[in-house]
């Protein structure tokens, strides 16, 4: 209890102040901090942890700017603090409360709910059945939500080279996640998958880049992402096997022959993974040109062929 | 119950205070209620509050917090007339839920939905779109209809592309569960044909349609992240190369044994040899087989013959 009457009081006092509050303020105005300098100063960087933690934006700043050998000291402004008025009607509020129980992020339930508990939405009584779908979750996700929302570039290790991101957008797909956006050493729109970055986030300062818009929110399939310069390519799919193609794809056949067989156009960047693809359809499908690449994959099937046989004697 | 920690109490503090004074002396029972709480906890929560304030702590910058007639009364306490905005994590967690809801819609809108998702993307100062659940146009329309069927017990008939068999069939089942695993949308359902539970992938059904049926849900429903294949089906035991590693993500594996040379020893249980001879000839000589049957010729021959 007495912690947390001292957050109370803590939050209370950095909220109010108008500017920031020296450690030693802080010390003679909240109570429940012990007069020992070492005592003090380890519980109020807890305090100051948890109340970061929380997402409670508590800034750092000299206490004055003329005289920074002053230090610094603490404040809360209260328009950073406090949730603004969203203007969400009860219909509203309730249809956000309903997808959060026919929805569940995993691991997220008590952090949805608090959610809406800030929004004002009430949460629904639900059995744990009425969950008809549950989405994987990400340790990642906050941090790189976060850096899209402060436009802060975000940089990481990925298939073994250092890269930074101005995150767009972030989506789940097939039951993984994966981080939209520009790479600057790239020069290019990038996709990552999150459980394949190799290491912590590092976040940059906020406002490092303009806001993305709405121009590629296009799907990517695995063969086209990658370094080469793209291919346009051209695949046969049997009749049967059409609508498995357009479901797998998102792409219609650009036309379809009297006996209902459709030709695709592809943008194939990595060829085996375009390979890969085609090959899924077995004799069901067909890469027509361009011809190199036509010639390379019966290379490639020929290959394992050989090899396959190979192995049985 | 133990006791939640000071900062779990500290949040739910940051979000109730505010709420009260917004409502002007709520019951006892609706505080408690909104917030999950019991009286009790209620009463401690307000009795603490009582003891907070500002400095110096004289009687007027103390919050006054109090039980009058079963309602909760909230006043001196202006720095906390507003919940916290949301942090990053709730953000993203409703932002997921809310956007992956809309998709269950599938060809249907959700003006009301979608309008509450606009609003409180713009509060976060970022697109509507920065979060998607990319879910393919069938497959929304499709996972709205087989929630429909789970939460109302109807038996569905779909077509269902057979990828061991490269083939097309029709089913009929009752659908039980829908979940992610090993990168897929999946649904568990009961075939009455085959009496048995099989767990289907969603992007291989086709032409899924509702019937006038419904069932009785059975409860000998096996657990969802464990389903493997008949134990009476054969054995394959591949070598493959540390590149293929993706493999192990895609299929289940009846066993896998790491070697020194970083390649791993997988076996599968195979019930349709057209899905292992796909596998193989797309390894190439990422896989070797060292145990079972696995003749690609003629998977292998069809393919080619199309190319003469």
């Amino acid at each position: 209890m007495a912690r947390l009457e001292r957050l109370v009081n803590l939050i209370s006092a950095l909220l109010e102040a108008n500017k920031p509050l020296s450690r030693e303020e802080i010390q003679r105005r909240v109570p429940g901090y012990a007069q020992d300098a070492e005592a003090f100063r380890r519980a109020f960087e807890r305090d100051k942890a948890s109340l970061r933690e929380m997402g409670l934006p508590v800034s750092t700043e000299l206490l004055d700017p003329n005289y920074p050998e002053e230090g610094s000291g603490y404040l809360i402004t209260k328009n950073d603090y406090a949730l603004p008025d969203i203007g969400l009607n009860r219909d509203e509020m309730d249809a956000l409360a309903l997808a959060a129980s026919v929805v569940r992020l995993q691991h997220a339930d008590e952090v949805t709910h608090h959610a809406l508990a800030k929004l004002g939405a009430g949460l629904r009584n639900t059995d744990e059945r009425a969950h008809a779908v549950e989405l994987v979750n990400d340790d990642r996700l906050a941090t790189l939500f976060a850096a899209r929302s402060a436009l802060a570039p975000v940089t990481f290790c990925y298939r073994k080279k250092t890269r930074t991101v101005h995150v767009h957008r972030l989506s789940c797909r097939g039951g993984h996640w994966y981080v939209h956006g520009f790479e600057i050493g790239a020069n290019d729109q990038r996709t990552f998958r999150l459980d394949r970055i190799e290491s912590a986030l590092t976040v940059g300062e906020q406002n490092g880049y303009v806001p993305p818009t709405e121009h590629d929110n296009r799907w990517l399939p695995t063969w086209e992402m990658g370094d080469a310069p793209a291919v346009e390519a051209r695949v046969r799919v049997d009749r049967e096997f059409v609508a498995v193609a357009q479901r797998q794809t998102e792409a219609s056949p650009v036309n379809v022959d009297e006996h209902g067989n459709g030709e695709f156009l592809f943008r194939v960047v990595n060829e085996d993974a375009f390979g890969s693809f085609v090959l899924s359809f077995l004799e069901h499908a067909e890469i027509l040109s361009p011809e190199p690449m036509r010639t390379r994959f019966v290379a490639r099937v020929q290959s394992a062929l050989e090899h396959h046989t190979a192995g049985a004697l | 119950m133990a006791r939640p920690s000071p900062e779990k109490q500290l949040e739910r503090l940051l979000v109730m205070v505010p709420w009260i004074m917004q409502h002007d002396g709520p019951s006892v029972d609706e505080v408690c209620a909104r917030f999950a709480i019991s009286e009790s906890e209620l009463a401690s929560t307000l009795e603490l509050l009582f003891l907070c304030g500002l400095y110096p702590f004289t009687p007027d910058a103390l919050i006054e917090a109090e039980i009058v007639d079963d309602h909760v009364y909230i006043r001196s306490a202006d720095q906390f007339n507003a919940p916290p905005r949301l942090n990053a994590n709730e953000a993203i967690g409703l932002l997921a839920t809310a956007t992956a809801a809309l998709r269950l819609d599938g060809n249907e809108t959700n003006p009301v939905l979608q309008s509450a998702v606009n609003k409180l993307t713009s509060a976060l100062g970022v697109q509507p779109s920065v979060t998607e659940i990319e879910v393919k146009p069938d497959l929304d329309h499709m996972l709205g209809l087989l929630q429909s069927a789970v939460s109302d017990h109807r038996t569905i008939t779909t077509e269902y592309y057979s990828y061991g068999r490269n083939a097309l069939g029709r089913r009929r089942l009752d659908p039980h569960a829908i979940f992610q695993a090993d990168g897929r949308w999946y649904l568990l359902a009961f075939d009455a044909d085959r009496a048995a539970f099989r767990t289907f992938r969603l992007d291989r059904m086709m032409n899924v349609e509702m019937t006038e049926a419904t069932f009785v849900p059975r409860d000998d429903m096996p657990d969802e992240a464990a389903f493997s294949a008949s134990k009476m089906f054969p054995c394959v035991r591949l070598r493959i190369a540390l590149s293929a590693r993706w493999v192990l993500e895609q299929y289940p594996t009846e066993s896998v044994e790491s070697s020194d040379d970083g390649s791993l020893e997988v076996t599968f249980r195979v019930s349709e040899p057209t899905w292992l001879h796909r596998l193989l000839l797309r390894l190439g000589d990422q896989a070797t087989v060292l145990e079972g049957d696995h003749d690609v010729s003629s998977t292998a021959s069809a393919i080619l013959a199309r190319y003469r």
